[in-house]
């Protein structure tokens, strides 16, 4: 019988300073009252860190230990946090004090591997050797079964193992509620058996090798029980190791749940780099096409210039062509190549001809060869602006380089977030956490390993088995003298191996019937519904809820599953080789007002000590004295000192 | 207006001054050369309206047929100011005077970019 | 260490093995069987339990013929 006489924290999380409560002599319910994030969750941590070293928060993450220094005290230059546990057990009394300190090579601790938590035990005033301790604290809180006595009910996903048998945790929470509800005698003793059994029929094989009818038979057993020999030790192995290593794959999971946002920061940051390689791709590609346009980039800014240009050199070219014309005309009727004018058809006097020669100037500017050379000349400029102008495009240029200026902007941002992220992700936390995940991988693969290994040494082991079988029978057939007192020995192992391996299968189903019977009436007890009938308890501990006419209904809802998580839980509690206290923070969840009234009702019946943490609209004060009378023992308060400091205070 | 037959430059420089702001253009400009730049830097005084005249101490960068080698270059300035006897020294004058202009106009590097995009449409 | 709900769980178990034994095993001695479970009481096994156990096997063996 478990029992918590008082608990007392130092620094520990919202409670600052030393700080403590004490529980009542005898049955009963004591209620804590505590507005939402005052510490409530903190008390419940406060066992299981005493216990195990643990603290657990939302969705079942692990708490760092940095965070749970309280941070008034911290600020302060508070180092480290305390929990001390007083309680009593199978008639002694214990004191556990577990302290959290920093690791002696952190000078400023500020993560959670800077702390180290270390504990002892005293019983009866005497400290116990740390083996002792450990093995001491296993008898008095398994850790596999504290959830069913510090019940979370805002970590209802811890129940969903329960209640749904098929989950890797499934397995193990059988065992532990197998080991609480006295199991481990008999399953102890079958073993034990086994190996007497074994024992037996290796003496059966060397008795039959001394004797000479026998000596072949004896022979082959005997190199038999050899390979079993073997066989089972490497399947010891083989499963000691992978113990070791499932714990190692929960260790590395809640490290990196506890790393979660660090992962998904380095995720976002490579996903950015890969995006800002592929920009910068694009950057320099554009860059390249820009250099190749910019070779007349300096006509692009002349065009409206060119473009005068143009106008007036082609007014230009149409006058000096007319006058190159003009001066070719009157030149040959100059001349009097032509007597007759080519316009008009009219003959032209000699008179006329010497008066046109007068006008006429024969060389520079105005003559007619002048005017030659200066229209080729401005043909040659027409041509080479009209090419220049043609080359000229400045929208297209700005549109490359407006495209440019827009991915470098792309870069730019990308590469600042990039920048940001590398300012949240501390030092070695990425290459922690990429240790974490190749180590995860690694431990995932040497799991799958070892299981392919138990699984085919397992088979060996079978056949083994019935070669040995098949080889006793015979021997069975032929008498022998050395051989009759071992054959003896053999045949009453064997026969009580038998016993106690079907009394396991017989106290195992009566067990569970009971504890189904008991969670049904509790669940009976709390549920609002009329036509439900009860739980049914599966193989594996996972539960159904009944109907009156007979079919199951799944348990779906979360309030559903609270309060059927509620029934196993005091279920166990009365069949448990264990008893001891609930703490149940939270016990209400989302249930409505009438579950509450039943919960408060049925409470005092699950556990002698009951401790409940609610806040004052979940349970009105009057409402719990009214409700449980003489049965609520004491009351406490969280009361509020600042945001970050939370005194416990006697009512 | 009689024809001239003065000599022209065979080479044209930039000024030791000058050799920063065109080595700056040519980066941020993107141009395959500093050639290139300079005949950039020549448009934008061009633009500008800037004084005809003469760059002196100048030096020697390049010659002429590597600067215009299809004589595009000359064309243009003989067709935006036909007055002009030595297009060549004048090419020379407005390139310097183009990169004084980048140089004034701020810090570097030029803004490339904000010449082109202030270029009246057409 | 004595413990009363541990007595009488064992007492339990107990009584399911020995109503096993009285159905289906009545040729294997009752106060063997008593001795094997205490050893094991509790689930606690002695480093040297399957020493005893294959003692008292072997003295009743003995005692069977």
């Amino acid at each position: 019988m478990l029992r918590i006489k008082s608990l007392h924290l130092k620094d520990f999380g919202a409670f600052k300073g030393e700080q403590a409560f004490d529980l009542p002599d005898g049955e009963g319910v004591t209620v804590f009252y505590g507005e939402n994030m005052r510490g409530k969750t903190t008390l419940l941590n406060a066992f299981r860190f005493a216990l195990f070293g643990k603290i657990i928060g939302r969705g079942r993450r692990p708490v760092s230990f940095h965070d749970m220094i309280n941070w008034e005290a911290r600020s302060e230059g508070a180092r480290s946090f305390e929990v001390q546990l007083n309680l009593t057990y199978a008639g002694a009394d214990y004191r556990l004090i577990r302290t959290c300190r920093p690791k002696g090579s952190a000078s400023t601790p500020i993560g959670h591997n800077d702390y180290v938590a270390d504990y002892y035990l005293e019983r009866g005033g005497h400290i116990l050797s740390p083996q002792q301790a450990a093995v001491e604290i296993e008898q008095i809180l398994p850790e596999q079964i504290a959830r069913f006595f510090l019940f979370d009910g805002e970590l209802l996903q811890e129940y969903e193992d329960l209640l749904h048998g098929d989950t890797d945790m499934g397995p193990k929470i059988s065992q532990a509620i197998e080991r609480i509800l006295g199991l481990p005698t008999l399953t102890k003793s079958r073993e034990s058996l086994k190996a007497a059994l074994d024992k037996a029929e290796e003496r059966v094989a060397v008795a039959a090798q001394g004797d000479q009818k026998t000596r072949e038979f004896g022979n082959q057993l005997q190199s038999l029980v050899e390979e079993r020999e073997v066989l089972t030790g490497d399947l010891f192995r083989h499963e000691k190791d992978l113990e070791i290593l499932r714990g190692r794959k929960v260790a590395i999971e809640d490290d990196m749940r506890r790393r979660e946002r660090m992962a998904s920061l380095l995720d976002k940051r490579d996903r950015l780099a890969g995006e800002v390689t592929t920009l910068e791709g694009v950057v320099q590609q554009k860059k390249d096409d820009i250099t190749k346009a910019m070779s007349p980039a300096w006509s692009a800014i002349l065009r409206p210039q060119l473009t005068a240009a143009v106008a007036a050199h082609r007014t230009r070219e149409a006058d000096l062509q007319s006058a190159v014309t003009r001066a070719q005309v009157l030149h040959s009727l100059a001349e009097g190549h032509d007597a007759s004018c080519p316009t008009c058809l009219q003959s032209v006097s000699s008179d006329a001809q010497a008066k046109i020669r007068a006008l006429l100037p024969d060389v520079g500017v105005g003559s007619p060869d002048a005017d030659q050379r200066e229209l080729g000349s401005v043909r040659r400029r027409l041509d080479a602006l009209e090419n220049q102008l043609a080359l000229a495009n400045p929208d297209a240029l700005r549109v490359l380089w407006s495209d440019l200026e827009a991915r470098r902007r792309e870069v730019y941002s990308k590469t600042a977030e990039i920048e940001e992220i590398g300012k949240q992700l501390t030092g070695d936390a990425e290459d922690e956490l990429k240790g974490l995940r190749r180590e995860y991988d690694s431990v995932v693969r040497q799991i799958a390993a070892l299981e392919d290994g138990v699984k085919a040494t397992t088979e060996k082991l079978a056949t083994n088995a019935n070669y040995r079988d098949t080889i006793q029978k015979r021997l069975d057939k032929l008498a022998g003298g050395q051989m009759e007192s071992e054959r003896r020995r053999r045949d009453l192992a064997s026969r009580l191996h038998d016993l106690f391996k079907d009394s396991v299968d017989v106290y195992r189903d009566q067990l569970r019937h009971r504890v189904e019977a008991d969670a049904s009436r509790y669940f009976k007890q709390l549920t609002t519904e009329q036509d439900y009938e009860g739980l049914r308890i599966n193989d594996s501990y996972g539960l159904t809820i009944m109907h009156r006419d007979g079919s199951d209904i799944p348990i779906r809802s979360a309030g559903a599953e609270h309060v059927v998580a509620l029934s196993l839980v005091a279920a166990l509690q009365n069949n448990a080789q264990l008893r001891g206290p609930i703490v149940i923070d939270s016990p209400f969840g989302r249930l409505d007002g009438g579950h509450r009234s039943k919960i408060v009702e049925v409470l005092p019946d699950m556990a002698d000590q009951i401790i409940l943490l609610v806040y004052e609209e979940e349970l009105p004060p009057a409402r719990a004295r009214e409700a449980l009378k003489g049965r609520l023992r004491a009351e406490w308060a969280l009361e509020r000192q600042s945001a970050r400091h939370t005194e416990l205070v006697k009512r | 207006m009689a024809l001239e037959k003065t000599v022209d430059k065979k080479t044209i420089g930039i000024t030791t001054v000058n050799e920063r702001v065109l080595a700056s253009l040519a980066a941020e400009g993107l141009f395959a050369s500093e050639i290139e730049a300079a005949k950039f830097a020549m448009a934008h005084a061009i633009d500008k309206d800037v004084t005809r005249g003469t760059t002196e101490g100048a030096g020697t960068k390049w010659n002429v047929g590597s600067v215009d080698s299809d004589g595009a270059l000359k064309a243009v300035v003989e067709a935006l100011f036909p007055d002009e006897s030595q297009p060549y020294r004048l090419i020379e004058h407005l390139m310097n005077e183009g990169l004084r202009l980048f140089a004034n106009s701020g810090a570097l590097p030029p803004d490339v970019a904000g010449v082109l995009f202030a270029t009246k449409a057409t | 260490m004595p413990d009363e709900p541990q007595a009488s769980r064992d007492a339990t178990v107990a009584d399911t093995i020995e109503r096993v034994r009285l159905e289906q095993f009545p040729d294997v001695d009752r106060d063997l069987m008593l001795e094997i479970l205490r050893l094991h009481a509790g689930g606690i096994v002695a480093d040297n339990a399957s020493r005893l156990v294959d003692e008292a096997i072997a003295k009743r063996a003995a005692e069977m013929i």
